[in-house]
């Protein structure tokens, strides 16, 4: 009696939410069907079920390319190394920053760190040509001074992944500090006074309310960002990347474009995404086990 | 007071004077971008008092079906559009043929909305296609065969231009049949040419190159002599760009000079072979790397993109690149925006050894004009490429051209846009550019038109007033510019890719990897690994998937013969 | 009531006055047939535009120094044997000969050692510096003369009329420049314009160097005109110490 007292009170609540799942239904998972694609010669003004099956044909023709492996091997170096500096570095300076007392201080950094999020890897990338060049660039006129020979940021292979991934924290963990800092304020202010009552320094009452107040948050973001480890940045990457660099830059997303350019290959394309796809939803569904295994996490 | 009054008459006179003087030398100018007049007067078309050959009149008018891609610049004159415009207008009126575009999109888009329309299945009666697109819609059965309606109703014009590159219906030709009509352009506008700075040349005394090993010591010398005469070591012998290749600051016209010829497929002993895998890639690149030991070349080409390589130009640290005939109009114009005495010459590519060097260049087909299988009146577009060829080609005709080209009087207005049957005549660079030397030279520009007697005047305004800025015409077609060079490599210099196909399937499989090992290889031999890794990556090569990849296109060819 | 008689523009001799006329008549006609004869030779293709561009800059910098230097030492000779608003003229005028030493410097010296913005258009600004530095110091010479009350009448008339000439051989080029490369591209006018104009610049040192060597004739014939009435003459002379000694 209840249960059916309580549906027809959230009638209203179901109509609202109907849109959504449509919308979802249309644009999220109807294309799901596109997916067969990867199984196709796909040709043009066939349409989907009228080009000719070719089985696995375009998954062994990106396994025959000569260099896979490494591309592979590149592009989770680089999303890993993106992934674990991703939250490292936004955890640290939102701890900073809440340990800030000058809220006019607090704001302004937080404004100005938060701004490279906006702009566009097209810019940033002439932007970083200038500022690590070897010769005449900020960075390295500045090493000199300390003693450190020019760096080839870009040009040298063994140190462009981290240079991939040091730019890719500057641009993003602004955005990811705000996140953390929002976090942060959920955590009841009556948990300090108590450990300021016991004498608690400034340092413990971060390693034990602070810490594990956000754990949640960061356990969740960390868990989600998984989902991308075979998405390397290909708007970084493709606008910074250079022969010189190929052996350790090369990204999946890079040799793609690559092969669109030479032909028109909507079934490779679309190979690569679902093999993408399968990849990112394992890893976060393994990543989701362990998380609610080891840190009691769930997120739904 | 003696004579107050004349003395002050004639102050004021000359003040007065003075004042108007200034105002008329003030005032003109200002009154200077007022829209044109006649032209923007429109839509009132005078097809009549125009001299037009049509080879048909459909009565009644039939519909065809087309898509248009235009650029996000795209000008019209008043109460025009893509939709309304000259073209339509006179397809309509005089050829009877109604066209009308289903979609407009950015050109950047145009692969991707036809995709996506041909897809749902609402095929334009007639279209352009790449090269690719055009095999992979003949193998979904979607285009009409054009054979017949090519040999029965191509004016002689049309022949004329699609044949003076041998290479052009051979591209639309699938099986013997013809499924489109190939958009011709001049192949040789892609071949390299020696671009050096000249008031460099002159402030050193150097002579022009004739052999590389004079290139070599010309960029020596503008490396370490101080050409720019600042004092500081900052110029730079030859300027490259991370992609290596390019129609500006490419590499290809280096290699050129040593009869290597990257990336092009060319007949050696009767065979088609890759350039980019013969032995004199080796002497081309020890060359560049020692010239990069010397600081010859930008310690950091290998990172700076055709942005960075232009920065590098317009800062005057740049003393010679190898690009293509235009070069002058971006980016090496730029070069005078800090030093206006600055201004660059093109040379042939000089040879290491006696035989004269060839330039590379491939072919200038990008698109073809295809026809919907199953539309009734396929013929039609062969009618519409005889419009074009028969009336604009070689028309030095002012009215005509105005008309249908667009008038230099509205420069943004480029008519023929607005049209996607749009050819021309592979030669054309080369004859605009001896017409205008021939008119120079007798010093009458009579018998120009008025695009070309602008150019004229620009010359005119650099060799007798001094206007530095008009260099970038001079070098170009100017006398002994640009196109001059031109005219050679088309005749007996010039060294044509031989394989114009889609990717063969190995092809489409290796290169995407191919290519850039290729590239890694070259750059870092250039700043520095030893040589032998070029004997490394030949084999490589071959190895990845280069074997197949030869015997392929050699397949091709038997087959294309 | 002094009654203001005129007087010729030199006390002594008009060859001062002569000679810088014809040097800077010679100069405009050397310069016009040099530059028309290698312009020749490069626009059909003879030689290169390289070629071109190094002998005429070699000629402008060698022919510009001397020149200049003939040009100075003329107009201190014209200024010292002038009297009056007269030599104030000639001493301004000397400015002018600082322009033939920028003509083929100009753009180095404006933008590399100066370090002047170009906006892009720098050989057009050189150029128009270049006729500033000649036409300011020559309109004002042509201005004092034309104001000068002592001045014969006939040369007075004479340089009002120069005013103009200078004004305009100096800039219908610029104004044909500006014309051509920033507001209309393109415009059949502008491109008979620029026909033009290339003639009219040839004219810009021998139309000056013209109405100096008119001025000097008119000048003469005023002397001769007068030279009966000695007790005019005498009078001028005088005046002339009571004006430098109110100058003082």
């Amino acid at each position: 009696m209840a249960s059916r007292k309580n549906l027809r009170r959230e009638i209203p609540l179901y109509v609202m939410l109907a849109p959504a799942v449509v919308l979802v239904l249309i644009y999220s998972y109807a294309p799901m069907v596109g997916i067969v694609m990867a199984f196709q010669r796909v040709l043009p003004g066939r349409g989907i079920f009228g080009s000719p099956w070719v089985g696995l044909d375009n998954f062994a023709f990106i396994l025959r390319m000569p260099n896979i492996l490494q591309v592979l091997w590149n592009t989770i170096r680089i999303a890993g190394l993106k992934a674990v500096a991703g939250v490292i570095v936004p955890v640290t300076v939102a701890l900073m920053l809440n340990n800030v007392t000058s809220q006019a201080f607090k704001r302004t950094v937080q404004t100005i760190i938060y701004l490279p999020h906006f702009l566009s890897w097209v810019i940033l990338a002439g932007i970083f040509v200038d500022i690590l060049s070897p010769s005449e660039g900020v960075v390295n006129l500045v090493l000199k001074q300390v003693g450190i020979g020019p760096i080839y940021f870009l040009g040298n292979d063994k140190i462009f992944p981290w240079t991939m991934v040091g730019t890719d924290v500057w641009k993003s963990f602004g955005f990811g500090a705000i996140v953390y800092l929002a976090a942060l304020t959920d955590i009841d202010p009556t948990l300090y006074e108590a450990a300021v009552v016991d004498g608690a320094s400034r340092r413990q009452q971060t390693r034990h309310i602070t810490l594990p107040g956000i754990s949640g948050t960061i356990i969740m973001l960390s868990t989600l960002s998984l989902g991308n480890i075979l998405n390397a940045g290909f708007d970084q990457i493709f606008n910074l990347y250079s022969p010189l660099v190929y052996r350790t830059g090369d990204i999946i997303d890079t040799l793609v474009y690559r092969i669109g350019i030479v032909n028109f290959q909507y079934g490779v394309a679309t190979a690569v995404g679902l093999f993408k796809s399968v990849v990112s939803l394992l890893l976060i569904g393994i990543a989701y086990r362990l998380a609610a295994k080891w840190a009691d996490y769930r997120i739904f | 007071m003696n004579h107050p009054t004349e003395r002050t008459r004639m102050r004021q006179l000359v003040a007065l004077l003075l004042l108007v003087m200034m105002l008329v030398s003030c005032g003109e100018p200002a009154s200077g971008p007022t829209p044109p007049p006649a032209a923007g007067a429109v839509p009132e078309d005078s097809f009549g008092a125009l001299d037009l050959v049509t080879t048909v009149h459909y009565d009644p008018p039939i519909e065809m079906s087309s898509v248009a891609a235009v650029d996000a610049t795209i000008k019209f004159l008043d109460g025009n559009d893509i939709h309304n415009n000259v073209w339509t207008r006179a397809y309509e009126q005089l050829l009877g043929i109604k066209l009308t575009y289903q979609w407009v999109v950015d050109g950047s888009m145009y692969g991707q909305k036809l995709g996506l329309s041909v897809n749902s299945g609402d095929i334009p009666d007639m279209f352009g296609v790449s090269a690719a697109q055009l095999h992979l819609f003949h193998e979904a059965g979607l285009l009409a065969d054009l054979t017949s309606v090519y040999e029965t109703l191509a004016s002689a014009k049309t022949r004329d231009v699609l044949t003076q590159d041998p290479v052009s219906l051979k591209a639309a030709t699938i099986d013997g049949k013809l499924y489109g009509i190939p958009l011709t352009d001049a192949a040789v506008a892609s071949a390299p040419l020696l671009w050096i700075r000249q008031d460099w040349m002159d402030q050193l005394g150097i002579d022009p190159p004739t052999t590389m090993a004079d290139a070599l010591e010309i960029s020596r010398r503008f490396t370490e002599e101080d050409p720019d005469g600042n004092g500081v070591a900052d110029t730079i012998g030859l300027c490259a760009t991370k992609s290596l290749w390019g129609a500006i600051a490419g590499l290809q016209g280096f290699f050129n000079g040593y009869h290597a010829y990257p990336n092009i497929w060319y007949e050696r002993d009767g065979k088609l072979v890759y350039g980019s895998v013969q032995p004199e890639m080796r002497s081309a690149l020890e060359a560049l790397q020692k010239m990069y030991a010397q600081g010859q070349l930008d310690p950091e080409f290998g990172v700076k993109d055709i942005n960075q390589v232009t920065e590098t130009i317009a800062q005057g640290k740049c003393g010679m690149e190898f690009g293509v005939w235009w070069n002058p109009y971006h980016p090496l114009n730029q070069s005078q925006a800090n030093y206006p005495q600055a201004f660059w010459s093109a040379f042939p590519i000089p040879s290491v050894d006696g035989v004269p060097a060839k330039s590379q260049y491939g072919s200038a087909i990008g698109a073809f004009l295809v026809v919907r299988q199953g539309y009734e009146h396929p013929e039609a577009l062969i009618h519409m490429v005889n419009f074009w060829s028969d009336n604009i080609l070689g028309s030095e005709d002012d009215p005509l051209r105005n008309t249908f080209l667009g008038s230099i009087e509205t420069p943004d207005v480029v008519l023929y846009k607005y049209t996607p049957v749009v050819l021309w005549e592979p030669n054309a660079i080369i004859n605009d550019g001896n017409k205008l030397r021939d008119a120079l030279a007798s010093k009458d520009p009579s018998g120009l038109n008025l695009d070309a007697q602008w150019r004229y005047r620009i010359i005119q305004a650099y060799f007798e007033q001094g206007i530095l800025e008009a260099w970038v015409e001079v070098a170009t077609n100017g006398p002994n510019g640009a196109t001059t060079i031109l005219e050679e490599i088309a005749a007996d210099r010039g060294q044509l890719n031989r394989f114009y196909g889609v990717p063969t399937p190995a092809m489409a499989e290796k290169m995407p990897t191919l290519d850039p090992m290729q590239d890694e290889v070259i750059t870092k031999i250039i700043m520095g690994d030893p040589l032998d890794a070029f004997d490394q990556f030949v084999e490589n090569w071959y190895n990845l998937g280069g074997t197949e990849i030869v015997e392929e296109v050699n397949l091709w060819a038997e087959r294309n013969q | 009531m002094r009654n203001t008689t005129t007087r010729p523009l030199m006390r002594q001799s008009h060859l001062p006055l002569i000679l810088l006329g014809a040097t800077m008549v010679g100069y405009g006609l050397l310069t016009a047939l040099v530059g028309g004869w290698l312009s020749n030779q490069a626009m059909s293709g003879l030689i290169t535009a390289g070629a071109y561009r190094s002998r005429l800059g070699a000629f402008e910098q060698t022919a510009g120094l001397v020149v200049a230097l003939l040009f100075f030492v003329l107009f201190v000779l014209c200024a010292v044997y002038a009297s009056g608003v007269a030599r104030v003229a000639f001493a301004i005028g000397a400015l002018a000969s600082a322009a033939p030493v920028l003509v083929g410097r100009a753009e180095r010296l404006l933008f590399q050692v100066i370090g002047l913005p170009t906006m892009s258009a720098g050989s057009v600004l050189a150029g128009a510096v270049t006729t500033l530095i000649f036409t300011l110091p020559m309109i004002i010479l042509f201005i004092l003369l034309a104001c000068g009350r002592r001045v014969p009448r006939a040369c007075r008339w004479l340089s009002l009329a120069s005013i103009f000439v200078v004004l305009g051989t100096a800039f219908f080029p610029i104004y044909v420049t500006v014309l051509a490369f920033l507001l209309k591209p393109g415009d059949p006018a502008v491109g008979r314009m620029i026909q033009v104009s290339s003639q009219v610049i040839k004219l810009r040192f021998i139309l000056p160097g013209l109405s100096l060597l008119l001025l000097a004739l008119f000048s003469l014939r005023s002397t001769r005109q007068q030279a009966p009435d000695a007790s005019a003459d005498v009078a001028a002379v005088t005046l002339t110490a009571s004006e430098e000694g109110e100058s003082r």
